[in-house]
């Protein structure tokens, strides 16, 4: 194999296939990524960690096909030191891969492209155009409350399933708290979800990667694993078997308390009290009072911060403390100028509505200090 | 400004308490030891250093050589009151006072001439200060650092001042011998000696390169401490809390059953005294000594949801300690530490079924406390700690702890 290829380009498909590859495995082969250059002006780059497999391609002049694999990270740390405009990748014998620019050359150890996993991207499944800022939008809403391993009451995923009304809705909790965004089911009408699916979370933040950027993307679903496609790129994700918790019997129905507040007030407001809280110290005490809101955050070792925010609020006083972390998280997630803030106890929690942000909504369970 | 730092050592600060306390033992040789078998001199006064025990000794050793020594179990717990007060005492010449370890103070006097006078007379005002008010005399060295002021007062007896001025360092340190620098044990000095280097002037000689090959990284170390270089502060000490227990076993114990059942008895214990404060330990440290002298250690952070419940912080520390009591050796003595506390602040979970275990345990160690708080510690144990009641063969039966009850 021997190819030239611009450095900008590549940089960027390295830059894409980084966040599949596994770093700590015993595999190898899942750390590299296969370079495929068969036609005359097409190089294909493929990564897999079994579980998430990425295809992308970028155009480029292929003096000699050929394909090899190699440590994608590696790769990636080489071209990005490279000064030059132009790369040149050519495989040598003893599974070598020489990177040349300019007067630099970098020899790298490569392993076969037949020890590569073969990964079935479904070509001939039927994709459903839809909206990807849309899509970018609800895994965004729910990505922030998807736990990092799963446990034994929550699973690291976003759940996506029909809800009555004819909507469709995304959830993701780690047992403290609950975030899912509704969005009309039409949008997605002839993807074969059934009673629902589990996109598990590096699924979830590698969609959000390549939808970021785009306006339309492909979806569907085969065979327990969920494809995505937009224009240069294949990413096909397996989804997740377990059973997602039982949700919905959890949410207050009865919320007696209520107040309005401005976004940016609230938002700026939690930042500011935030620098004095601490891993140890990290609730904020909302005091609710008639047209009041007061913060308070604070650390034995640093200080105490205090602050007091203008509120629509007429009914009885009432104070609630929440991991100033999981507020803001929640409230970063809202596209709308006022919040909501609904409020049941301490056994059921409170709810952080956007009035602007029809389909948003964040269960956040408080802390007893 | 040149700098003025006063150290002021006590020599046999334990003892010396003890002593205080009871004039009577001032005449007889007196060695401070837990009253264990096993157990280690952990101090001794003039007459019984003369007899030739050392600290460090084992207990038996001592009682061999000086049968007529006179054993007495430590207080640290006074000992430790006594050094704090010493400090406040020395905090009115300056606030800069550190004390790393009890009977041994820095206190820097750098600026305070026009306030107290001549450093020498507020270093011997000082000592004044330590004779009649604790009855206790103190070494007195004075110069321009750290390290040569305690080496000033290591050279000459308690009740005595020693001033080294400045320039005169060097001149000061090279005719002694290297064992009276800070940090040179009896190891350091036998490699050095093999070398022929006895003195500290001649230490001080050797270029870097030469000292390293032999002593690696610490020749650094050892070049600066010998060319009396040491810029670092005297720094107020602040001690961090710490809540610390320790299992001396009076028979070496193999059988892990039993040394897990010994740690969960520490973490009772912990856990009881974490829960009258209303703290949760952000960290933890094991240390374990085996029979043949090795000693494994281990440090662990402690998940927020590890609160003050004994079955919950035995559950997290378990693991680690297997780790630890991987040798096929008797365990000796298990040190459990427990620092970085704060308010046990509990974030509420969002399914109920959740929180149902933490309740259920929760509420069982209510009801064990309230049991305990009526009619006393013993009267009701863990079923885990079952097994250290349990008789080995060839042994007698134990009285159980627990009396009628037990989990």
């Amino acid at each position: 194999m021997k190819i030239h290829v611009d450095k900008t380009n590549l940089t960027q498909v390295l830059q894409k296939i980084q966040n599949v590859t596994e770093r700590k495995t015993g595999m190898t082969i899942l750390s590299n990524t296969l370079i495929k250059a068969e036609g005359r002006q097409d190089v294909e780059f493929l990564v897999t960690d079994l579980e998430l497999s990425l295809w992308t391609k970028i155009e480029t002049q292929v003096e000699v096909p050929g394909s090899l694999t190699v440590s994608a990270r590696k790769l990636f740390d080489v071209v990005r030191e490279i000064p030059q405009n132009m790369i040149e990748l050519e495989s040598l014998p003893y599974d070598k891969l020489l990177v040349r620019a300019g007067r630099s050359r970098f020899e790298l150890s490569t392993i076969p492209a037949s020890d590569f996993p073969s990964i079935h991207f479904y070509e001939e499944t039927e994709l459903v155009d839809i909206d990807a800022v849309l899509l970018w939008k609800a895994l965004n809403k729910t990505a922030y409350a998807i736990p990092s391993d799963d446990d034994s009451f929550s699973i690291s995923g976003v759940f996506l399933h029909p809800v009555e009304g004819g909507r469709l809705r995304f959830v993701s909790t780690d047992s403290h708290r609950l975030a899912s965004f509704e969005m009309p089911a039409e949008v997605f009408s002839s993807i074969p979800i059934g009673g629902g699916v589990i996109i598990p979370r590096k699924g979830v933040l590698e969609m959000l990667r390549l939808l970021e950027k785009e306006t339309m993307a492909s979806l569907g679903i085969e065979e327990k694993c969920l494809i995505l496609r937009t224009p240069s790129t294949f990413l096909s994700v397996q989804l997740l078997e377990g059973h997602f918790p039982e949700y919905q019997a959890i949410i207050p129905s009865s919320r007696p308390y209520a107040f309005e507040t401005d976004w940016e007030a609230l938002y700026y407001g939690l930042r500011r009290v935030a620098v004095l809280t601490s891993q140890t110290w990290r609730h904020v005490r909302l005091t609710v009072k008639k047209g009041s809101l007061e913060l308070d955050a604070g650390n034995p070792e640093l200080g105490k911060a205090n602050d007091v925010l203008d509120i629509d609020y007429e009914g009885e006083d009432f104070s609630v403390s929440f991991n100033i972390r999981y507020v803001m998280e929640t409230i970063q997630a809202m596209e709308s100028s006022r919040v909501r803030f609904e409020w049941a106890d301490d056994a059921h929690g409170g709810v952080f509505l956007g009035p602007d942000d029809e389909g948003y909504f964040s269960l956040i369970m408080p802390m007893i200090v | 400004m040149e700098r003025s730092i006063v150290h002021l050592n006590i020599p046999d600060f334990y003892t010396g308490m003890e002593e205080l306390r009871r004039p009577e033992l001032k005449k007889h040789p007196l060695v401070l030891a837990e009253p264990a078998v096993r157990s280690v001199v952990q101090g001794v006064n003039d007459a019984a250093r003369r007899e030739g025990i050392r600290e460090g000794m084992p207990l038996g050793h001592a009682r061999r050589i000086c049968r007529r020594a006179l054993v007495v179990p430590p207080d640290l717990r006074f000992y430790g009151e006594v050094h704090r007060s010493i400090l406040q005492e020395f905090a009115r010449f300056s606030p800069l006072v550190e004390g790393p370890l009890p009977g041994r103070y820095f206190v820097d006097l750098t600026g305070t001439r026009r306030l107290w006078g001549p450093e020498s007379d507020t270093a011997w005002r000082m000592e004044r200060l330590l004779a009649d008010r604790k009855g206790l005399h103190a070494r007195v060295g004075l110069a321009s650092s750290k390290l040569v002021s305690q080496v000033a007062a290591g050279c000459i007896t308690a009740g005595d001042l020693s001033r080294i001025f400045p320039g005169g360092e060097t001149s000061f340190l090279y005719p002694l011998p290297v064992n009276l620098l800070p940090g040179v044990g009896a190891v350091t000095a036998s490699r050095l000696a093999d070398f022929n280097i006895q003195q500290v002037g001649m230490l001080a000689s050797i270029p870097a390169e030469s000292l390293a090959g032999v002593f690696g990284a610490m020749s650094t170390r050892l070049l600066r401490i010998a060319r009396g270089i040491d810029p670092t502060p005297v720094l107020p000490f602040r001690e961090a809390a710490r809540l610390t227990l320790v299992h001396h076993s009076d028979r070496d114990e193999i059988d892990r059953e039993k040394l897990e059942a010994l740690l969960f008895v520490q973490v009772e214990e912990a856990c009881w005294n974490l829960r009258v404060h209303n703290r949760r330990p952000g960290r933890f440290a094991l240390e374990i000594r085996h029979a043949d002298g090795v000693t494994a250690k281990t440090r662990h952070l402690l998940p927020v949801n590890a609160v003050h419940i004994d079955q919950r912080l035995f559950r997290f520390m378990l693991p680690a300690f297997r780790r630890l009591i991987e040798r096929r050796v008797a365990v000796r003595r298990i040190v459990l530490e427990f620092s970085d506390f704060s308010i046990p602040f509990r974030q509420m979970p969002l399914f109920p079924w959740e929180n149902d275990s933490f309740e259920e345990d929760r509420q069982l160690q209510k009801a064990l406390d309230d049991i305990r708080r009526r009619f006393g510690k013993q009267i009701i144990c863990w079923g885990k700690t079952a097994v250290m009641h349990r008789s080995s063969p060839g042994q007698r039966d134990l009285p159980n702890r627990s009396g009628p009850g037990g989990f």
